[in-house]
C-alpha cells in the first residue's frame, strides 16, 4: 500500500484523493489483492461474514467534500471475485464557493466476477456545486448489485436545493457496448419541480442489478407494489428490466425509506443474481 | 443568350420541405399513435389534468429529455449517414438504447425505428438494410437517415423531429387528459415556440453531457407495464 502523507497535499487547491481496491479469487475466498491511496480516502481491513466475499467498508475521513475536491474511487474485481463494497456514513457535499466537486468511481468487473457496491446516502447542501460519476465496466460473464441514493437539500431542515448545480452521469458498458447510460443535471428550482423529473421531490435513488430474469423483475415488482401502498404519501417506486439489467428507481422524501426499500429487494434479489444469501453487512443495524 | 421573361418563373417549391412533411406526417405508418410515453400513466395517478399541467409534462420532457439526448444525437447521426460512417452509426444507435429508462420505452423505438427502416427499404433507401434483422433500430436513427436521402436540411430536420413528437404527445393529451381539440391546438402553438431555442442548446452539448434522466417520467413508465387498463402501449 502506497499512501502520500496527507500535509503533502496543498488544502487550498481542494483534495485530491484516490483510492484504488482490487479484489482477487484466492482457493478459498476472495482477497483485498491491490490498494493505493492518496489523500483522504481509505478502506478498512477486509471482513468475511459469509465466506467467500469480501467485505469492505469505504471511508472518507473529512465527512464532507467541498468545492475543488475530487475523489477517485477505482475497484477492479479479478476473474472469479466477490467483493462487496459499502460506506459507514452518508457523503455529505457542502456549499461552494464557486469551484466544482467531483466523485468519480470506476468499477471494472471481470469474468465471472460480482461487485456489489451498497454505500449509504449522498447529501447535497443548497448551493453545492458537484458533478458525481459512475462508471462500469463489465465483462459478458459478470455480475453487479449496486444502488445510489441521493438527497437534495436537507429535507429534514426544510431546506430546499434552491442554488447550486449538480450533473449526476451513470455509464455502465458491457464488452466496451453501451449498456446502461444516464445524465441527470439539477440546476435550481426549475429542475426540483419539473413533473417528469423531480416532481418536487428531494431524494432520487437507483438500484441496477444483473443479470436478472423475469422471475426477478416480478419478485420486485411485488416489493415496489406494497411499498407505494404502504408510503403512499412519501414517493413512488418502480422497476424495469432492460433485458437482463435490472432497474428500480425510488422517487421521494426519505433517504430512510429509499434504503429499507433497497435493503428489502436486496435481500430478495441476491440468490439469483449471485447465487448467494443475503447477508446484511453489519453496519445496517447499527 | 436570350432572355425568356416573358414566361413567369416557377415558384420556387422545395421538395425537400415536403419530403420534410411527408417524414413528420402522422400517417408515417409506424404507429407513434400507439405510443403516450408515460403520458398515460401520469393521467392515470392525477398528476396531468388540464391544460396547464399538460403543457408542463410535454415541455419538461421536451427540454430535459428529447432535446439532450435524441437531437443531440440525432445531429450526431446525419452527419454519421452523410459520411457512411458505420462504427459511428452503430455506436449512437447503441446509445439511444442505453438511455431508453424502461422496456417498454425502449420497445416502443425499437417497433416505430424498426417500421421505419422497412418503409425505407420499401421505398429505396438500401443503406436501412446496414443492419441484421435481429438488431435493434432506433426510430431516430432512421429518421436522419431519411433525412439525409431526401436532402433535408439538418436543422430543417431536427425541427421536423421534435415537432412530430410534440404533435404526437398533444393527441395522446387530447385522448387522455382529456384536453379539447382547440387546447390541443393552443398547447402545439405554445411548445413549438421553444423548440428553436432547443435546438441551439442540442447542437451545442458536449459528447459527455449528452443523456438525461427524468426520475418520475421513468417510474411511471414502469408503472405503466402493468397497468391495469391502458388504451397505449407506453
Amino acid at each position: 500500500m502506497s499512501a502520500v502523507p496527507l500535509e503533502t497535499i496543498e488544502p487550498s487547491s481542494g483534495w485530491k484523493a484516490k483510492l484504488e481496491l482490487g479484489y482477487v479469487a484466492r482457493e478459498t475466498r476472495t482477497v483485498l489483492a491491490h490498494r493505493s491511496r492518496r489523500g483522504p480516502l481509505a478502506v478498512q481491513r477486509a471482513f468475511y461474514p459469509e465466506g467467500a466475499v469480501c467485505h469492505s467498508y469505504i471511508l472518507h475521513p473529512p465527512g464532507g467534500v467541498v468545492g475543488g475536491d475530487e475523489l477517485l474511487i477505482n475497484v477492479s474485481v479479478d476473474k472469479d471475485a466477490q467483493a462487496l463494497l459499502t460506506t459507514p456514513g452518508a457523503t455529505k457535499f457542502y456549499r461552494s464557493l464557486g469551484d466544482k466537486a467531483h466523485q468519480v468511481q470506476r468499477f471494472t468487473i471481470a469474468e465471472n466476477a460480482c461487485l456489489e457496491w451498497l454505500p449509504q446516502e449522498t447529501i447535497f447542501f443548497p448551493g453545492a456545486n458537484a458533478g458525481l460519476s459512475t462508471q462500469i465496466q463489465l465483462h459478458a460473464l459478470s455480475r453487479y448489485i449496486g444502488w445510489e441514493v441521493h438527497c437534495l437539500g436537507r429535507p429534514t431542515n426544510n431546506e430546499r436545493f434552491e442554488s447550486g448545480q449538480v450533473l449526476f452521469s451513470t455509464d455502465i458498458t458491457r464488452d466496451d457496448k453501451p449498456l446502461y447510460k444516464e445524465r441527470l443535471f439539477i440546476n435550481g428550482l426549475g429542475d426540483l419541480d419539473a413533473l417528469a423529473g423531480l416532481n418536487g421531490y428531494p431524494v432520487t435513488a437507483t438500484l441496477i442489478a444483473l443479470p436478472a430474469t423475469d422471475e426477478v423483475l416480478q419478485l420486485v415488482r411485488q416489493h415496489c407494489q406494497n411499498f407505494t401502498e404502504q408510503h403512499k404519501a412519501d414517493g413512488f417506486a418502480g422497476a424495469t428490466l432492460l433485458n437482463d439489467v435490472l432497474v428500480v428507481r425510488y422517487l421521494g422524501n426519505s433517504t430512510e425509506l429509499a434504503h429499507r426499500l433497497f435493503r428489502n429487494i436486496w435481500l430478495s434479489i441476491r440468490p439469483f443474481v449471485n447465487g448467494l444469501d443475503a447477508v446484511s453487512p453489519r453496519i445496517w443495524s447499527t | 443568350m436570350t432572355e425568356v421573361s416573358s414566361v413567369p418563373a416557377a415558384p420556387e417549391v422545395s421538395v425537400s420541405l415536403m419530403r420534410l412533411m411527408q417524414l413528420t406526417s402522422p400517417s408515417l405508418p409506424v404507429g407513434a399513435f400507439a405510443y403516450s410515453q408515460g403520458l398515460e400513466s401520469a393521467v392515470e395517478i392525477g398528476l396531468l389534468t388540464d391544460l396547464a399541467s399538460s403543457r408542463l409534462w410535454i415541455k419538461n420532457i421536451m427540454s430535459q429529455g428529447l432535446a439532450r439526448l435524441d437531437v443531440p444525437i440525432f445531429y450526431r447521426l446525419y452527419r454519421a449517414w452523410q459520411a457512411l460512417d458505420e462504427a459511428e452509426l452503430r455506436s449512437l444507435n447503441a446509445q439511444i438504447f442505453a438511455q431508453r429508462e424502461t422496456s417498454e420505452l425502449q420497445a416502443e423505438d425499437a417497433h416505430m425505428g424498426g417500421a421505419l427502416s422497412r418503409l425505407l427499404i420499401d421505398l429505396g433507401m438500401t443503406e436501412a438494410a446496414l443492419w441484421q434483422r435481429s438488431e435493434q433500430l432506433s426510430f431516430t436513427t432512421m429518421f436522419a437517415l431519411a433525412a439525409v436521402k431526401w436532402d433535408i436540411e439538418i436543422n430543417q430536420a431536427a425541427t421536423g423531429l421534435l415537432w412530430s413528437w410534440l404533435e404526437n404527445q398533444v393527441a395522446a393529451a387530447i385522448k387522455l387528459v382529456p384536453l379539447g381539440q382547440t387546447d390541443g391546438q393552443r398547447l402545439i402553438g405554445q411548445l413549438l415556440e421553444d423548440i428553436p431555442a432547443l435546438l441551439v442548446m442540442a447542437q451545442q452539448l458536449p459528447d459527455d453531457e449528452i443523456g438525461s434522466c427524468l426520475p418520475m417520467l421513468a417510474i411511471l413508465s414502469a408503472q405503466h407495464e402493468t397497468q391495469y387498463s391502458r388504451l397505449f402501449r407506453s
